[in-house]
């Protein structure tokens, strides 16, 4: 009598099994400090803010205009979130997902398994976005309730924060696909992933034209319920081209992006020929 | 998965679920007063979310600054004010503290608005003196509301109210009994979103007087001769606020319809500036006071500032000081 073959699993648990022990290792590492560096900066700022506030200091003031918690708040998603912390963090975890695995050289142990090769990309993109998920957005939440309520309501403000924190879940999904795939596909993938968050974004954003089709941040950015700071030259000249993609063409294009370059990631993975340097 | 990522998963989601709820609570059910540092003063509370104008004024503030001091001379001395104080033990100089207006007179038939002043109050004589001019006293939702006047005339009843230690609403009787109830039912000016923007800035200047109200409504409601309405320029929101200490700044702060209106209204101000500028010929200390003026604003708003400064203050003071000693001189003769 001979037993049946064990059949191999899906791609789906073979990815949740993947997200399963990549999860801890990745918020266990120290890549995650720097995240917690990070993303604690807005809140260390927020409870100073609000203790000197509370305290009865002067709010700050912008050309002799106080700025209340709503705008604050709107300022901090700009400047600390949508421009630096989601794509950095895209950047870094999204090009070592496959990454450290090859500078590891552990690469070969996670593709002995009888699992598709794919799984193995789409697990670890799973557990970084669950990852940054649970650091960044927590951070955000702890930023609202204490920023807003000087001189704001939390009721008339809640819609705003609802959907700053779609927009971020968004924003680092896709961030975090397209890097996987960078991470997958170029050498040097963390130089890569910089040069295209800070330079080629911004300076595609800041030209007029069609070039800015090519960003993540304009479809992200054009969905911000607060309004676009002014406060450097480039987000000046940004602002005096800046077209806002309409709802439907940010989510259809966001959802190709995000499809398409995990797709593409996993496939580079499977037909990838790793060979490790001894 | 070992247990310290679990629980970090649950704190992380705790906090966003805490963050969520709070929202939804204060989104559904009115503002957390915990949680919140209330924009304005607690006063607002018993503002209705219609109102379309409100004006707040520290006295106490005002009373203690310096620019009064200097201007002290200047001011009449009062009979009436003597006489409220004999009548019910009020001082205006140092019992009230705030003063809130609130105008909520969205309809025609609506009640213009009421005051809500807070100080300290000898209730007690107050209402001995209302029920000696053939006042009333009535229970009002666990509230002593004072009555007085109308009658036969046909003219509303006009009322005080005290809403808690040291707070007393004014108004007609309608007026009064609508801030009870707004306090009642939480539906306040808090809610209104857009006032409640302009309040906030006005609050952030640290000022000592402020008024703000939608001006197309205020236009309606007010008894504006038509002519004037006709002339007046298209605007949204009007905001003034200044600040006494040693000396008095302010700001007007005017939300027009479009940028064009706002344009015009600024070439308007700057034609007026220019204009006094012309008639105050070589006046050096009307010069200053007109140099003190500042425009500003971009797109739909339009700005006017104004400083001054305490050296200013005595110059004026000076002047009438000049200017009333001829009249004393007189009537001693």
């Amino acid at each position: 009598m001979t037993t049946p073959a064990r059949r191999p699993p899906g791609l789906l648990s073979s990815s949740l099994r993947v997200f399963d022990f990549s999860l801890g290792e990745m918020l266990w590492s120290r890549r995650t400090i720097f995240m917690g560096l990070v993303v604690g900066l807005p809140v260390l700022l927020a409870a100073i803010i609000r203790l000197f506030t509370s305290l009865g200091a002067p709010g700050m003031r912008v050309n002799n205009i106080a700025i209340d918690g709503p705008t604050m708040f709107g300022l901090m998603i700009w400047a600390f979130f949508l421009r630096f912390i989601v794509p950095v963090l895209g950047v870094f975890y999204g090009t070592a997902l496959i990454a450290d695995e090859v500078e590891d050289k552990t690469i070969t142990y996670l593709f002995t398994r009888p699992i598709p090769r794919g799984a193995v990309v789409i697990g670890k993109y799973l557990a970084y976005l669950a990852c940054t998920v649970l650091v960044v957005l927590p951070s955000v939440v702890l930023v609202w309730l204490l920023v807003i309520p000087i001189r704001g309501t939390l009721a008339v403000n809640f819609i705003d924060m609802a959907k700053d924190l779609v927009l971020l879940t968004v924003g680092l999904a896709i961030y975090g696909a397209v890097f996987a795939f960078v991470g997958t596909a170029l050498k040097r993938p963390l130089l890569v992933g910089l040069v295209f968050v800070f330079g080629w974004e911004p300076t595609a954003m800041a030209l007029p034209g069609y070039l800015k089709h090519f960003t993540v941040s304009y479809y992200l950015q054009g969905l911000v319920p607060q309004a676009m700071p002014n406060d450097s030259a480039v987000s000046l000249v940004q602002s005096i081209f800046r077209e806002i993609p309409t709802l439907s063409e940010s989510v259809l294009w966001m959802a190709v992006m995000e499809v398409v370059f995990l797709w593409l990631a996993a496939r580079f993975v499977a037909r990838k020929e790793y060979v490790l340097e001894q | 998965m070992t247990n310290r990522t679990r629980y970090f998963m649950l704190g992380s989601t705790l906090i966003v679920a805490l963050g969520i709820g709070t929202g939804l609570v204060a989104f559904y059910n009115g503002e957390l007063p915990l949680l919140n540092s209330r924009t304005g003063p607690e006063e607002l509370a018993y503002v209705p979310s219609s109102a379309t104008g409100l004006a707040y004024a520290n006295v106490q503030q005002i009373m203690n600054s310096e620019f009064r001091q200097r201007v002290k001379q200047l001011l009449p001395t009062g009979e009436a004010k003597d006489e409220l104080f004999n009548e019910t033990g009020i001082d205006i100089e140092h019992d009230i503290d705030t003063v809130v207006a609130a105008f909520v007179g969205a309809e025609p038939n609506q009640p213009p608005g009421f005051v809500i002043v807070r100080g300290r109050f000898d209730e007690g004589r107050i209402e001995t003196l209302v029920r000696q001019h053939e006042g009333t006293v009535a229970d009002y939702k666990g509230h002593r509301l004072i009555l007085m006047g109308g009658g036969t005339s046909g003219e509303p009843l006009h009322g005080v109210a005290f809403l808690k230690t040291g707070m007393a609403v004014l108004g007609t009787e309608t007026a009064v009994k609508q801030a009870i109830d707004t306090a009642e039912s939480h539906d306040d000016i808090t809610r209104n979103a857009e006032l409640m923007k302009h309040v906030a800035e006005l609050e952030g200047n640290q000022s000592s007087a402020w008024a703000v109200g939608n001006f197309a409504a205020l236009q309606t409601n007010m008894s504006v001769p038509e002519q004037i309405k006709a002339n007046l320029p298209p605007m949204q929101w009007i905001a003034v606020s200044a600040r006494v200490d040693g000396g008095l700044s302010g700001r007007l702060l005017a939300e027009a319809q479009d940028d064009k209106a706002a344009a015009d209204l600024r070439a308007v101000i700057n034609g007026g500036i220019a204009a006094a500028r012309l008639v105050g010929g070589k006046d050096v200390k009307l010069d200053a006071l007109i140099n003190s003026l500042q425009m500003g604003g971009s797109g739909k708003t339009v700005e006017l500032g104004f400083t001054v400064s305490p050296e200013m203050v005595d110059v004026i003071t000076g002047l009438g000081a000049a200017a009333q000693k001829p009249a004393v001189d007189a009537g001693k003769k």
